[in-house]
């Protein structure tokens, strides 16, 4: 008997431009991805296993970054399925509109505004756009699908690609933010320290990434689509990844780089909750 | 040497694309149906150090003249000291900002540079013109609901409240 893939919905708005990228790597996966339009019909939208908000600029992030997007009809499917329990990835962009509809951190299932991605700043300074190669590492990785099977000791590089990406948290659940899962700005060797460069655009406790309450939702502003290939990772970074390049890249051109496995978590989650929802 | 501030309010010769995607949201996805326009200018409050108010004013037309920091002439038109009045519609100006404020010290370095204009301070915000029928009674709570501060998918656009702080002018 052969598994059923995982079907999942990559939504295009008007302005997305990591979309195919992003499809590339669930195929790479396993998954089955289709790149669905944001206008597509509530039918239509609502079939999927689980939804990918790709990097971009919805609407020339006109507003504020994905705050126009986040009015949209089909965010109705993507609160749906966050309360069925379908897995969400916001990447960059997608991050933005996450945060904008409420969708992280989302503490008591209220989906109200308590995250935003500000304009990016060094110290007190704004600093524009932002293009480079960054390190990360995890903040209870286990309590979110995308990032189980990582580790707290994993540091892991990745590509940031933002002008406004400086997480910045409510007061009032500041504290409660820290028992979530997390991907966090450090050092090449770990180390979480506050300053630029290593937190690249000024956010709160390093934030890169947030998962929300309930662990199927994660926010992520910098692009795991361009880490899932070895290929993908430059030489120069002085990290395990780059190293493993020079030594594997001649032998397998396709060899999985280190957020392949972000999306294979994605996979065999909705496998696993499809088989559970079957059995009940 | 006396301080005198200019405000400008800068506004896109051509339709702004921002100002007609947040006025389509409102009314369109959020249903916000006692809004009848909207309108965006980048308003620029302007503290410069000069001898003279003629002298300050000669200033700041170099700063305009020999410049595209503050107004791009080519796309961007402003009004000086006071925003634009309507008649055909009621209408109300919303200052958004950052709550860290605005940081001048490079623009004030490149002025400097660029035309020898010394500034004491310069200061940005963004003011959206909300227009609505004579009919309407304003209603402070409302539009601060509805159209400014968001809050959820459904209520309020213009501003961020995590961030960034409103007032009307």
């Amino acid at each position: 008997m052969t598994k059923e893939k995982a079907k999942i919905a990559i939504i295009q708005f008007p302005g997305s431009n990591c979309e195919y990228e992003t499809q590339n790597s669930c195929i790479a996966a396993g998954l089955d991805a289709d790149i669905i339009r944001w206008n597509s019909s509530k039918s239509a939208a609502d079939q999927y296993d689980g939804y990918i908000l790709p990097g971009g600029f919805s609407y020339q992030d006109r507003v504020r970054a994905g705050a126009i997007a986040a009015k949209l009809p089909i965010v109705s499917i993507l609160e749906k399925a966050s309360n069925d329990g379908k897995p969400i990835l916001g990447i960059c962009n997608g991050c933005q509109i996450l945060a904008e509809i409420g969708l992280i951190p989302n503490l008591h299932n209220q989906l109200k505004l308590s995250v935003a991605l500000a304009p990016n700043k060094k110290e007190t300074k704004d600093i524009g756009f932002i293009c480079d190669w960054v390190y990360v590492k995890f903040q209870h990785p286990e309590k979110n699908i995308f990032t189980q099977s990582f580790t707290e000791n994993d540091v892991i590089p990745i590509q940031i690609n933002h002008g406004e990406g400086r997480f910045i948290i409510s007061e009032n659940i500041a504290e409660q933010i820290n028992t979530l899962s997390q991907i966090n700005y450090c050092s090449s060797s770990g180390n979480i320290i506050s300053e630029f460069p290593v937190n690249p655009n000024g956010s709160m406790f390093n934030i890169a990434g947030l998962s929300n309450a309930a662990g199927n939702v994660l926010a992520m502003m910098p692009h795991p689509e361009r880490g899932t290939y070895l290929k993908q990772i430059p030489s120069w970074l002085d990290n395990q990844w780059s190293h493993k390049k020079d030594t594997e890249f001649n032998q397998d051109i396709t060899a999985p780089g280190p957020w392949h496995q972000l999306f294979v978590n994605m996979k065999h989650y909705i496998q696993t909750h499809k088989k559970r929802v079957v059995a009940s | 040497m006396t301080k005198e501030k200019f405000t400008l309010f800068t506004y896109l010769k051509n339709p702004d694309l921002h100002a007609i995607s947040a006025f389509e949201a409102l009314t369109t996805l959020c249903k916000v149906d006692f809004l009848k326009g909207l309108k965006k200018y980048t308003v620029w409050e302007i503290d410069i150090n000069a001898s003279s108010t003629h002298n300050k004013q000669q200033q700041l037309d170099t700063i305009l003249d020999t410049t595209y920091y503050i107004v791009n002439p080519n796309k961007e038109a402003y009004h000086f000291n006071v925003p634009p009045s309507s008649q055909s519609f009621k209408q109300m100006f919303l200052r958004v900002e950052s709550k860290d404020g605005f940081d001048d010290e490079t623009l004030r370095h490149q002025i400097a540079k660029k035309c020898s204009v010394s500034c004491e301070k310069i200061n940005k915000y963004i003011a959206w013109e909300l227009l609505f029928d004579h009919s309407y009674t304003i209603n402070i709570e409302q539009i601060l609901k509805e159209i400014c501060h968001t809050t959820s998918r459904e209520k309020g656009l213009l501003v961020n409240p995590i961030y960034e702080k409103c007032s009307f002018i």
